[in-house]
């Protein structure tokens, strides 16, 4: 199917504004259990960005990797300037001038950029020849205002300018349509704002710009000159930025959608459990991920926390932990200040912790009975003076499996041979029979099917009658809604909104998310 | 068509036990070439080995004796191993530990043996442990490799008893060959009855039962065993990985100095340039080998370095029966190891053959 790829390389030649230059048609792909891609058209014109905007798991991954070839569509065609093509691999899109910018960077530290740049390709490599690279370099950045110095080794850039290599290394492949994947979700807002304006100029010279981004409203506004919303894998509408405003977009990205029917038992909030004064923390690169967070949750409380991923709720959660150190504010804990206390401590004191990734709260080699008692190995019975008591850890493994449901062949299983959704169990069984006083739960539910979803979701519920408090952080605004009592809404390491949960409207939650002020 | 390797899930002690088995002979098989080459008939080389090794009083008496050093290195570097570090230290451990013994016997030479001796050993231990500990101190504080410092540590160890055996304390009596005096025989390990093997044997054997129950029964163990496995894990459940880390390579090295206090006390009584580094018997790298042969149980451990004090024997009367050169049986361990390791490889992965599209 070699002749397919007989496409003028530079189809700009002749090419207006305007000018369609690449077409999905019906695109569909299916995964075992999902349909990721749902008959989806979406076209890129000459000279616009044209910004792709959804959820987590709306779909917009696979289409992305559709377009450079790392996926077939099941069914449906591209057309590129009104041919139909194959893209069977990256090399089959960049050989079309498709250019990707992956979200994580794809360079060599310890290399200049120019040597970046041509990596892969058949040039460069003696010296006499490399002076020729870096002129096309420059010419290059100077056409698109992208100062970079190519002699300069990638570990001295910082993101912003990794990220200009980047685009730089696919402008070098002639690429004319350029996909970036999630462009801004590791710059800081002012290298986020440089980008915007580098696209919109890039556009403008003739260059076809699809960023892909998750849920930043207003980069979409002030970047794209079209937008398409996906939901679950389907185009919700495709309308024209100007014609649309940051909480029409949230409106619809974030849809309607039926309450899960939980049982949620009628108790009044008790006593303070945790309360929390003005916390501010880094993150891990860094960067200022907790920017002055108090809140309080109490006794049979659960406090929602909803945001985009990265908005500082892992952060808070390693804090409470005892995981991540804080740089200014206090953590009050029953009335004492625990700001201070070692992880351990913390544990002893009745602080539970379900973390964001199951292989963070499990030892894959170890068996399941031995997971189960990560937290309370070192406690009576399981701990005598140096000993562990191998019989009480297997009797309370008897125990929590039928409780907990947990679907593994026997209690000498190593963890790493069960599904998520069990290990998730495995944890939540672990953390609850301690009996914690709080338990914090980072995306308890991210990735499992329904059942385990609602079963982990009614477990929850059900530690309100024992006074325990919980912050359920999520990404999935239908739990948040139909398990927590109040919700705190996080961006950019702020609460930009707290409601109660009765009283929450979805828009409203999706526009806090998007650090929209109401 | 292309190979992959998928991820085995029914690893059991008993494959893990077929697997080295499986690795051994393929190693005899392919060093069968290699004798071949040199002119040697292989069959009757593995009889000649076989039989030095472990066909006479003579012969276990020497297979025991290298057998100690191998023991001790083996669990110098299965200790910090479980903590999912790589001890590549042992050999300056030892030495460490050979030094830190004959500097004992030195300096009290009026003791009398039952308070000599003990000293020796804590000595040797915590001189290897310190060596040990400073590379899981460099490790858990600054993230420094610990291939890279236990490794270097090595060469300063050896210099160190290149050193002392030229020049501080090097024996009189203009004898060509720099070695230290003797230390005095209070300070001499007993040894069995009618062989060379001296006592330091039992001090491996009972240190690889109680390092198999620690391990495994402790709650220390358990918390070594998080560690190694999943350090997030660890961490998030309140375990102290610099404290593990301490403690893993602490114990790791001082293990390694007992081999060293072994070699001193038991065997040699001075010590020696280049003495503990021939190239038929590097026992600090070789406890890597053996470790890996008994699959990481300390208990296998016993076997395996018991068997590799054999082929170690054997390889040295083989040089002399056929004639071969000397780096003979370092080019069979490295064979060993190679083949033992791809062997584990292919014991957690099975290759699959790509058959169009996955």
């Amino acid at each position: 199917m070699r002749e397919e790829k007989t496409i003028d390389i530079d189809f700009r030649q002749g090419c207006k504004p305007g000018d369609m230059v690449l077409e999905l048609r019906n695109i569909t792909k299916r995964f075992p259990g999902v349909l990721a891609n749902d008959h989806i058209n979406f076209d890129v014109k000459a000279g616009e960005v044209h910004a792709l905007l959804g959820e987590n798991g709306a779909g917009k991954t696979t289409l992305m990797n559709i377009i450079y070839g790392l996926y077939q569509p099941d069914e449906g065609e591209i057309y590129l300037r009104g041919k139909k093509v194959v893209i069977r691999s990256p090399l089959d899109a960049i050989a079309l001038g498709i250019g990707m910018v992956h979200q994580r960077f794809k360079l060599v530290p310890s290399l200049t950029v120019a040597e970046n740049i041509i990596l892969g390709l058949r040039e460069g490599g003696i010296i006499g020849r490399m002076k020729r690279v870096v002129e096309r370099i420059e010419k290059l950045s100077e056409k698109y205002s992208l100062q970079v110095d190519p002699s300069a080794r990638i570990w001295q850039l910082s993101a912003g300018e990794k990220q200009r290599v980047e685009i730089l290394k696919m402008l070098y492949r002639n690429a004319q349509i350029l996909v970036l994947d999630e462009p801004t979700s590791i710059l800081t807002p002012a290298e986020a704002e440089q980008l915007s304006l580098l696209l919109r100029r890039m556009a403008t010279q003739e260059m076809a710009v699809v960023p892909f981004i998750t849920h930043k409203l207003p980069e979409v506004i002030a970047t794209s000159n079209r937008v398409t919303v996906l939901r679950r894998g389907r185009v919700v509408e495709e309308i024209r930025t100007d014609q649309t405003n940051p909480r029409d977009l949230a409106r619809k990205m974030v849809g309607k959608s039926v309450l899960f029917q939980l049982k949620k038992p009628e108790i009044a909030p008790g006593d303070p459990v945790l309360e929390i004064k003005n916390l501010r923390a880094l993150n891990d690169k860094g960067i200022m991920a907790l920017k002055g967070i108090s809140l309080t949750i109490r006794e049979s409380e659960i406090l929602g926390i909803a945001g985009v991923a990265g908005n500082g709720q892992s952060e808070l959660a390693e804090v409470i932990a005892g995981l991540r150190g804080v740089l200014s504010g206090e953590i009050i804990f029953s009335g004492e200040d625990i700001t201070g206390l070692s992880t351990r401590r913390r544990i002893e004191k009745g602080i539970g912790h379900i973390p964001e990734e199951y292989m963070i709260g499990v030892v894959p080699d170890f068996s399941v009975a031995d997971n189960l008692v990560l937290d309370k190995y070192f406690e009576k019975p399981f701990s005598r003076r140096w000993g562990l008591d191998h019989k009480a850890v297997e009797r309370f493994a008897e125990e929590m499996i039928p409780r907990y449901n947990i679907r593994t062949p026997s209690k000498e299983t190593p963890a790493i041979h069960l599904s998520g959704g069990n290990l998730q169990k495995l944890i939540l069984a672990r953390e609850i029979s301690h009996h914690p006083r709080l338990l914090i739960t980072n995306l308890p539910t991210h990735g499992l099917d329904v059942g385990a979803a609602e079963f982990i979701q009614n477990q929850l519920l059900a530690l309100k009658l024992e006074k325990c408090a919980i912050l359920l952080i999520s990404e999935d605004l239908d739990e948040i809604m139909s398990v927590s009592d109040r919700i705190a809404v996080f961006y950019e390491g702020r609460i930009t909104g707290m409601v109660p949960a009765a009283e929450a409207v979805k828009d409203n939650l999706g526009a806090w998310m998007a650090g929209v002020k109401l | 068509m292309k190979f992959f390797l998928q991820k085995r899930t029914d690893i059991s002690a008993a494959n893990n036990i077929r697997s080295v088995l499986i690795s051994v002979a393929l190693a005899l098989v392919a060093f069968s070439f290699v004798l071949l080459a040199s002119g040697a008939d292989p069959i009757s080389a593995y009889k000649d080995i076989v039989m030095a090794a472990f066909g006479s009083v003579r012969g276990l008496s020497n297979t025991g004796i290298k057998m100690i050093p191998f023991l001790l290195c083996g669990l110098a570097f299965l200790v910090p191993r479980k903590a999912g570090l790589w001890n590549i230290g042992g050999v300056g451990q030892l030495h460490m530990g050979a030094v830190m013994s004959a500097w004992v016997a030195y300096s009290f030479p009026d003791l009398p043996a039952p308070l000599l001796i003990p000293l020796m050993i804590i000595a040797a231990f915590i001189g290897g442990g310190l060596l040990g500990g400073i590379c899981g101190f460099l490790k858990a504080k600054w993230s420094a490799n610990e291939v890279v410092t236990t490794m270097m540590f090595n060469y300063v160890a050896i210099l160190l008893v290149n050193h002392l055996s030229a020049y501080p304390w090097r024996r009189g009596g203009g004898i060509a060959y720099p070695m230290t005096s003797e230390i005095v025989p209070a300070a001499w390990m007993p040894v069995i009855a009618g062989t060379r093997i001296h006592y330091t044997v039992v001090i491996g054997i009972v240190a690889a039962i109680i390092i198999f129950y620690w391990l495994r029964k402790t709650k220390t163990g358990y918390e070594i065993r998080t560690v190694g496995s999943n350090p997030q894990a660890a961490k998030y459940s309140g375990i102290s990985s610099m404290k593990i880390i301490l403690l893993t390579m602490f114990i790791g090295g001082g293990l390694a100095g007992l081999a060293g206090f072994g070699e001193v006390s038991g065997l040699q009584h001075s010590l020696r340039v280049n003495d503990f580094t021939p190239p038929d018997a590097r026992y600090g790298f070789s406890g890597l080998i053996v470790a890996y042969l008994a699959g990481m149980n300390s208990l296998v451990l016993i076997i395996s370095s018991f068997l590799f004090g054999g082929i170690i024997t054997g390889g040295n009367t083989l040089q002399i029966i056929a004639d071969l050169s000397s780096g003979i049986t370092g080019l069979f361990q490295g064979l060993i190891l190679i083949f033992v390791i791809g062997g584990q490889v292919l014991l957690r992965y099975k290759i699959k053959l790509k058959t169009g599209e996955p």
